[in-house]
């Protein structure tokens, strides 16, 4: 029984504790690298990211694509992660851990803000990212740019994957960071109005899109301000348009391809209440 | 030597207007050798909503397993089918949760919301990211290709007919150039009142 009881218990480890990490392939995966097998391409976001702080709030932007090695493999993807209604996070890095860290730090903010009945602070979502990535040597590849209004005013920090953080005027990420930046560096003043932080979160974007080939596709923007939040997207600049539409449709007719089994199965639909 | 070719094998699933289309080759192989020519990488997990796991073979059964058993206690906790989104949550919480020391298999889904019947297809790198373009998604050894030629034969607002070409003939043209899939393939074709799995002529090398 202690033997079954044991089996199962590592069988079953990764749904017994479902908030931790599960380490029981790590022996074969080891021995497998030693073997000289090649580990998968991970999903990275290459991408630009840009934020910038402005006379009254936040602006910041992400391009969309997502590679895998070379090859694109999500031409609209969400970089710009929502955390509270006022803080967003920008995300560079390994996007599986992108997706997790930013989940985690919204469901953390906003148990938060029930608990103590105060809205989440920008520097409370910075403490927890540090604490969660520094615990973990790197090893969560999440480099992140995380902005917004709080009633202490408006913020923007800068978290790298192995812990280091930094409160900042104007940031960029990613491997399109050295393009963007250039643009922020020439450009960005004091007391900027939104219009102008938006012209130059956008143009930044622009030169990390153009440069770099790991960002491109479209952009995504938000403006975060005391009264308001605004989401802006997917905005697609003129020159990631396709430049002429495609000549001839490939329509194939019925029964083009050769069928050598076929078998249907066939449900009745039962009417259904809409519950939403 | 690349685990996630060692037995060889690709899925691609396109979305039309209410309908999906899931098709996968047949092959399992170790390296050069065929060891079977009817292994599909596609697997029913309620009716409207398919899974097609592509890599090392061995994950892929282990994973499917799990996610199974996660599904049907879904199923039996929320008294109601899966929707295909929340399934692919799961999936991709489960491929996390192995973040360092990661089965070698990509996910995708492909499925109709049971209520509302609208389409979703979505594909996960192996821990977990999950991708959900409008158009189509592949995974597996022959991805590179069907990712070229399904961007020319996809358009918006295909029918169920319409779609079925297009995915076969995609899958067809993938299994040209992809040595390590092949020997048949079959492609399922998922609408709100009914599923067609067809096998279709293939090259059999």
């Amino acid at each position: 029984m202690a033997a079954l009881d044991a089996f199962q218990n590592g069988v079953l480890q990764c749904e017994v504790e479902p908030n931790a990490f599960d380490f029981s392939n790590c022996t074969r995966n080891c021995a497998l690298a030693r073997m000289g097998t090649a580990p998968p391409r991970l999903n990275s976001t290459g991408t630009t990211i840009v934020a910038v702080t402005y006379k009254d709030g936040v602006v910041m932007g992400a391009d969309s694509r997502a590679t895998a090695g070379n090859i694109i493999a999500d031409k609209h993807c969400e970089k710009v992660h929502y955390i509270t209604d006022s803080i967003y996070a920008c995300g560079a890095g390994t996007a599986a851990d992108l997706d997790q860290v930013t989940k985690m730090l919204s469901s953390s903010l906003r148990l938060l803000e029930l608990n103590t009945g105060r809205k989440a602070r920008v520097i409370t979502a910075l403490r927890i990212a540090k604490q969660h990535l520094f615990n973990y040597m790197g090893y969560v590849g999440a480099y992140l740019l995380i902005g917004g209004v709080d009633p202490t005013g408006p913020y923007l920090f800068d978290v790298s994957a192995n812990g280091t953080t930094m409160a900042r005027p104007f940031a960029a990420q990613g491997s399109g960071s050295y393009a963007a930046i250039t643009v922020l560096e020439k450009d960005w003043k004091i007391g900027m109005t939104e219009e102008e932080a938006s012209k130059l979160v956008q143009d930044a974007l622009h030169a990390g899109m153009h440069g770099d080939n790991a960002s491109g596709n479209s952009l995504n923007l938000v403006v975060i301000t005391p009264e308001k939040t605004i989401f802006r997207g997917p905005i697609v600049p003129d020159f990631c348009n396709k430049p002429e539409p495609i000549e001839s449709d490939y329509k194939f007719k019925s029964g083009a391809t050769t069928v050598l089994k076929k078998k249907e199965i066939k449900y009745d639909i039962v009417e259904s209440m809409d519950m939403h | 030597m690349s685990i996630m070719s060692y037995t060889g094998g690709t899925v691609l699933a396109m979305a039309g207007d209410d309908c999906v289309c899931i098709a996968s080759d047949l092959r399992l192989g170790e390296q050069m050798n065929t060891v079977a020519v009817d292994q599909k990488k596609v697997h029913k997990i309620s009716e409207k909503v398919y899974v097609g796991l592509c890599g090392f073979h061995s994950d892929a059964k282990t994973v499917l397993d799990k996610i199974m058993f996660r599904k049907n206690l879904y199923e039996l906790r929320e008294n109601r089918s899966i929707k295909p989104k929340v399934l692919a949550t799961i999936i991709s919480n489960l491929a996390y949760q192995h973040r360092f020391g990661s089965y070698f298999t990509e996910p995708l889904v492909a499925g109709l919301d049971p209520v509302s019947h609208k389409p979703y297809i979505c594909a996960m790198d192996t821990i977990g990211n999950i991708c959900t373009p409008e158009d189509f998604v592949a995974i597996g050894t022959g991805a590179e290709y069907l990712l070229g030629v399904s961007e020319s034969f996809w358009r918006k607002g295909m029918n169920s007919e319409e779609l079925f070409e297009a995915t076969a003939q995609s899958m067809l043209s993938a299994l040209e150039r992809d040595a390590a899939s092949g020997w048949g393939a079959v492609v399922y074709t998922i609408t709100k009142d009914k599923v067609n799995i067809r096998t279709i002529k293939a090259r059999m090398d």
